[in-house]
Order: structure tokens, then sequence, then C-alpha cells
């Protein structure tokens, strides 16, 4: 999935281990395939290549609860969870430096809006030309999230998946310990900035150093306000714990999404643990840290 | 007479009254710990209450199961 | 802070239920969890009782040895998907010894202190019994049947009882409830010159209730209430009682109802980096026994695989209504009986057990000693009996997970 992917168990016989995670990461792939944007192949494109067309798409089951998902995102939200947002990209490049113009945003923005959606279950309708959804923003904590539950349905007491920093635990370690999870340090990816224990469920961390670009001295990141179509500024990352990971990475994407000081309020009111870390590099949140070194 | 009983509800009822606060999944390591069991020892627990099933007075308590035995 | 079921915060709920119905999510949450692997223990015990101390056995009590037994038990869990689990165990006991057989008084006239008279011959016994248990790890609910079979020269035992865990959605409590039922036939070896029964039955049927609670990170606490029902032939076929200078046979009520409350706590000290175990448990019956249990143990497992545990058992009870050492005068309900187990007295027992993981192998060694006195009593006992029990055990074992 274009990042470090990671799957760790415990069995007693090593072929076990294999067969199980064999089956775990065939599923990942299943979920990366089947909702790629970038291969013709995927429902993600099947959906997008539709838009604008009459009646629209017959989507299958699981797909179906994806776009619930996202609807409740969306509601969640007030609409700053998007999936249409990803056409975004086409005007925000992260890698040219350059700002667009206002204009540019604008001529995509009325393409923006899960509103405009018409989705009943089970079909599917994107009602203009050009629209386009995207289920990067939360396919890969799905994915961890079933990889992990494979491994538990199998028998695995012991274990984690980490999918480029979605994690989902499957287990302590044999000792009853939990794992020792270090979150990326959003100025210094080589520097965890802190560490965490986590014996079940999922954390996932949202940051504004995914994609950027420094513009005389000022950070634009990914994080896109679906409404204006500009970045938003907010706290350089936000890491949520939640039982299952899909809501953590939701919820730390509404966090960031939201600013700082809203976005803070969001998790709180929440009630999900979180670590986050401000603008000026202070750290806090509810979630507990502990020692790195060993 | 009354005495042991006494101090160990006591205990429990302390540990009762807190028990409002509740325990995050993320904090429950200790508690899966294999020493942290009720029986760490399967036969040795079932061999101790068998042994204490037919040479004490009284028997039973953690649960209901198993057959009397002629061990006089 | 922290996940609250309770005070869910709405949008929290909202997109907990949208992630729950995403096929493939683990929506189960499990009351209990199947075991990783296939898991063979074994186990032998020597189990060796004191003599009966000259002082207080008659003259012509006989073999002063008592039970030495030799255990083996053997227990195979499989697990055999994610929900289902078995565990099938097996035990063999062979035992050799002699067994208090009745008490009398120091002189004829029924004054003095208690002495006894052991069982003539040395007693050649094995049992062997069979057990198999299912566990079903639900969505909610763990349900556990089992059943067993015991089978010896003079007594056969049939088995069977389901238990059933529920576990609340915060997993902080659960409530755990079972039945169980057990049919036992008696058919005492015959001695010629002793009246024995020939083909009794007793019938047990207990039930129980209890509730588990997570505390906090370090503590849980586990209590249980329990009523155990036994009907029939519940006398020892085998013991006898000195009635003003006559010897009649044991005789004891038709049935027993018993009563328990039994409390467990398991507290984690990261001080020690051990976990200390209390349990404690009241026992009432109709036979007016009462009893206090209270075990108090450590167990310690560290890094390097090894396992360190010692406890201390504390044990003391009252007499069952009927009993007497002896007794001067006949009884006008006909109900006699001078075992030991139901006279007054207290106990402790001692234990120390050691074992260390190697791989797929885990070894274990453990000893316990069991020590009676009417001293060690909570109340204060006028007349010890003279039969009371002292023995060691020690236990080596070793389990292989596949």
């Amino acid at each position: 999935m274009g990042s470090p992917c990671e799957l760790r168990l415990y069995a007693n016989r090593e072929q076990n281990a294999q067969q199980v995670a064999n089956e775990a990461i065939a599923e990942i792939n299943r979920l990366e395939k089947k909702y790629s944007r970038y291969r013709d192949d995927s429902v993600t494109t099947a959906i997008n290549v539709s838009a604008g067309k009459k009646p629209g798409l017959e989507v299958d089951n699981e797909t179906a609860r994806l776009l619930d998902y996202a609807q409740v995102g969306y509601e969640q939200s007030d609409g700053l969870f998007d999936i249409t947002s990803g056409i975004l990209r086409k005007v925000w490049d992260f890698r040219s430096s350059r700002i667009p113009t206002q204009f540019e945003i604008e001529a995509v923005l009325p393409l923006i809006g899960w509103c405009h959606v018409e989705w009943v279950a089970p079909y599917l309708h994107l009602p203009f030309v050009g629209m386009e959804i995207d289920f990067g923003g939360y396919v890969k904590e799905y994915a961890a999230d079933v990889a992990a539950n494979i491994c538990s349905q199998a028998g695995i007491a012991g274990g984690m998946v980490n999918l480029g920093g979605d994690i989902c635990i499957i287990g302590p370690h044999p000792d009853g310990n939990g794992w020792k999870v270090g979150i990326r340090h959003p100025r210094n990816p080589n520097l965890p900035m802190s560490y965490v224990l986590l014996s079940s469920g999922g954390l996932a961390s949202s940051g504004d150093y995914e994609r950027f670009m420094l513009v005389d001295g000022v950070r634009y990141a990914h994080i896109l306000n679906p409404k204006t179509g500009w970045p938003v500024k907010s706290l350089a990352s936000a890491s949520v714990y939640a039982e299952q990971c899909v809501v953590a990475g939701t919820s730390s994407t509404i966090a960031m999404l939201k600013g700082e000081d809203k976005g803070v309020q969001w998790l709180e009111d929440l009630g999900l643990p979180y670590i986050c870390m401000n603008q000026e590099q202070e750290i806090y949140g509810t979630l507990k840290r502990v020692e790195g070194l060993e | 007479m009354k005495k042991i009983g006494m101090v160990v509800l006591l205990i429990a009822g302390n540990y009762l009254l807190g028990a409002c606060s509740s325990v995050n999944p993320w904090e429950r390591g200790i508690l899966a710990k294999p020493e942290m069991a009720w029986t760490p020892d399967s036969l040795r627990w079932q061999l101790q209450e068998h042994i204490y099933f037919s040479k004490e007075g009284s028997s039973g308590g953690y649960g209901a199961g198993g057959g009397g035995c002629g061990c006089n | 802070m922290g996940l609250k079921r309770s005070g869910l915060s709405p949008a929290l709920a909202a997109l907990t239920t949208a992630a729950m119905t995403l096929p493939g999510i683990s929506t189960i949450v499990k009351a209990g969890a199947v075991a990783n692997e296939p898991k063979l223990s074994l186990q032998y015990t020597r189990y060796d009782e004191d003599s009966i101390p000259s002082g207080d056995a008659a003259p012509e009590a006989g073999d002063r040895d008592r039970y030495e037994i030799d255990v083996a038990q053997i227990e195979f869990l499989y697990p055999i998907n994610g929900q289902w689990q078995l565990t099938g165990g097996f035990v063999y006991d062979d035992m050799s010894g002699s067994s208090p057989w009745f008490v009398r008084p120091t002189n004829a006239d029924g004054t003095g202190d208690p002495l006894v008279v052991m069982s003539g011959a040395t007693i050649d016994d094995t049992r062997y019994d069979f057990s198999l248990k299912a566990d079903y790890f639900g969505e909610k609910f763990t349900i556990s049947p089992s059943i067993g079979y015991s089978t010896e020269k003079d007594y056969k035992a049939v088995s069977g009882g389901v238990e059933v865990e529920y576990e609340s959605p915060n997993k902080a409590t659960s409530v755990r409830g079972g039945v169980a039922v057990s049919f036992d036939e008696i058919d005492p070896t015959q001695l010629a010159g002793v009246t024995r029964v020939n083909n009794e039955d007793k019938d047990n049927f207990s039930i129980f209730g209890g509730l588990t609670q997570v505390i906090n990170k370090y503590t849980v606490i586990q209590t249980t209430l329990g009523v155990s029902h036994f009907d029939g032939f519940l006398s020892d076929p085998y013991k006898q009682v000195w009635v003003a200078g006559s010897i009649l046979p044991d005789s004891r009520p038709g049935d027993r109802t018993q009563y328990t409350w039994a409390t467990r706590l398991r507290r984690y000290s990261e001080l020690l980096g051990s976990a200390l175990h209390v349990d404690y448990r009241f026992y009432y019956d109709d036979w007016d026994v009462r009893s206090h249990t209270l075990d108090l143990g450590l167990h310690k497992v560290t890094e390097s695989g090894w396992a360190l545990d010692t406890s201390i058992r504390y044990y003391s009870q009252t007499q069952a209504d009927f009993y007497e050492p002896f007794y001067r005068q006949a009884r006008a309900d006909g109900e006699y009986s001078s075992d030991y187990r139901l006279s007054p007295y207290g106990s402790f027992v001692f234990r120390l057990g050691l074992s260390e993981s190697i791989g797929e192998w885990t070894v274990k060694v453990a000893a316990e000693r069991y020590i009676s006195d009417k001293s060690y009593s909570v109340q204060s006992v006028d007349v010890e009996n003279p039969a009371l029990l002292d023995y060691t055990a020690v236990t080596f074992g070793a389990d292989y997970s596949f």
C-alpha cells in the first residue's frame, strides 16, 4: 500500500504463523487492489468512471458498508470528512512548490460534496461528470482491522498489524505485556516523538508531514478543507486510539481537519485517548506515554 | 470465628467501591499475565481440589462439577 | 479519560456502529478466547500420608501406615477452530495403605482419650477418571459443557455439567453460572465378619452463580455463591463407630445440602513483579459443618521463562452435629460417625512450585505439606480426633504446546 507494512504474530509453530500471515496479507492485498484509484480494474475506478451517468452503479456489500461508513463520517464531522474531496489533489500538487490560484480551486469545488452524491444502497450515483470518490482516507485502517481479525479468528492470541503507521493489535505478547508502539515525530521522521503501550485495539495517526510543501516558509499540507479547498492550519499530528483502527483513523483525520483547538475538543468529546503535537512542537494528550528505551 | 470472613468482606467492599473507574482496553496487559489466572496450573489445582474434597468435611465453592470417589 | 461505553459520545457511537457493520471487522467481543495451540499436560504426584502416631493408636490398631497414592494425570487441550475448544482429561490413582476404621475410648467403660483402630489389611485400589469438557466462545457468552466418569473397584461416578459465562461489552464485568449433576454407585468390598452395605447410590445436584469484576489494571475479583445437594447413601461403608461398647456401622443422614460463598482476588504488584492471590471460601451445610478457607499465594513469572509460586492455605471447620469420637450412649436418631472429616479441626497447607519454559516445553516441580490439628481450629476444640490427617505431596509435570 505504498508504505512499510509489518505483521507480527506469536504462534508456537512457524508454519502456522506463516499460514495465518499469508491469509492476512492476501486480504490486505485484495482490499488494496479493490479500492486503489490507480488501478483500472478497481471498484473506485469503476465508480469514478460512472460519474455523471444515470442511473449510477450497483455496488457490492463491502463497498456499500464502506460508503455507509463514509456517510456517517461526513455527518459526524459536519462535512469535513468527505470522500469526494480527493479531486483537490488535481489542483494541489505538493511536489510542485506552487500554490494554486483561488480560481483553480473554485473550479473544482463544485465537484466536491458528499451531500450531492445519491447513495441509496446498493445504488451509488455521482451526479456530475468529473466527480470522484476516494476510499484512501480510511481503507488502509480498515484493512488493518480486517487483517488483525483474520489472525484472531485463526487462534493467534498475540500480535500486531502495522500498515504504514496504522496499527491494529491482535493481542499482547505471550508474557502479557503490551506492544510498545512508536509514534512518528512530525518534524523528524526517523525519531519517534513518543511511545505508547497497547494490548488491543487500533491506533492511527494523521499529520501534516505526509504530503506538504514549504512556500516562502509557510507549510502547506494535504490536510485540505473540502469546503474551501485550502489546507487547514492545524496540529502537526494527531494519533488516536480506538477499539477499531478505522474509527481511530477517521477520528484523527477529522481532528486534523478541524484545526488545533476544535480538533482537540473533538477528540476530548469523543472520549478517545489521543496524543498530538502542535506547530510549536508541544506534545500533549490523554493517551498514556511510556519510556522509549528498552 | 467470624473474623476472617469479615476481613475479607471489607477488603472486597473497598475494592468494589473503586470499581467505577473503567480499565481501558490497552491497559489490560497485566490482567492477561499467566500468573494472574484464577488457576495458573490447571492439573495441580484439580488434584489439590480433589484431595481437599476427599479428605475434608467441606467442598466446592468455585464452580460446579465432577463426581465423587470412594476415597476413604 | 478513556473509552467508556456508558457515556459514549454520540459521534463515537455512530462511527463505531458503522465500523462494526464493515465485513471482516471483529464485531465479536469474545467473552473468552480459544487457546492458541493444542497443549498436552502430564503430571505425576506422589501423595504420602503420615502414619498414625503410636500414642493415638489402640494397641490392636494394626498397620499404622496410612495411604500412599501415586497419581498420574493427563490433560489434552485441543482448539478446534476460533470458537470451539476441547479438553480431555484422564487421572489414574493407585493407592495402598490402611485407613482409620473406628475410634474407641482408652477404657472399656467409655473413659479416657480416643484411640484409633486401623483397617486390618492393607487396602489396594486403583481409580480411573475420564473427563471431557468443551468450551464454546460465542459473541457474548462462553458455554462449557462437561462430562466425567470415574471408576474403581467399589465405586463408580458419572457426572455432567454446564457452565455459562457472559461478559459485559466493556469487558469489565462478567457473570457466570452453572449446574452439575453426579450419580455415584457404591458397592463395598465385603469382609468376613463385618456387616457392610451392598450396592448403594448417591446423587448430587449443584448450582452456582457468580460475578467477576475488573477493578483496575492491576486487580480483578470474583465472587461465587453455590448450593450443592447430596441424596442417598452418604455414610462411609468402611468406617464404624464405638457406641457404648458395641461397634456399629458409620451411619449418616440420607441427604446433605451445602452452601458456599467463595471470593478470589488477583492483584499484580509492580514492586514485587508478582501476582498476589487471595482466595477465601465460607462453607456451611445442614449437618452443621461450617468452615473457613483462606488461601494466600504469590506467583512470579520471570522474563527468562522461570515461574515460582508459593502459597499458604488455612482451613478450619466445625463438627457435624451427630459427630463424636465415640459414643457413650446410643443416639435416638441412630446417626453416628467418628470420621475425622466430620470432626472439628484446623489445617495448614504450605506449597511451593517451580517451573521453567524451554521452547515448547514447560517442566514443573511442586511440593505441598498438609498438617492438621485441633489447636489450629478457629474455635477451641475439646477432644481431637486421633485420625487427623497430615500428608506430603510431591509433583512433577510437563506441558508440551504443539
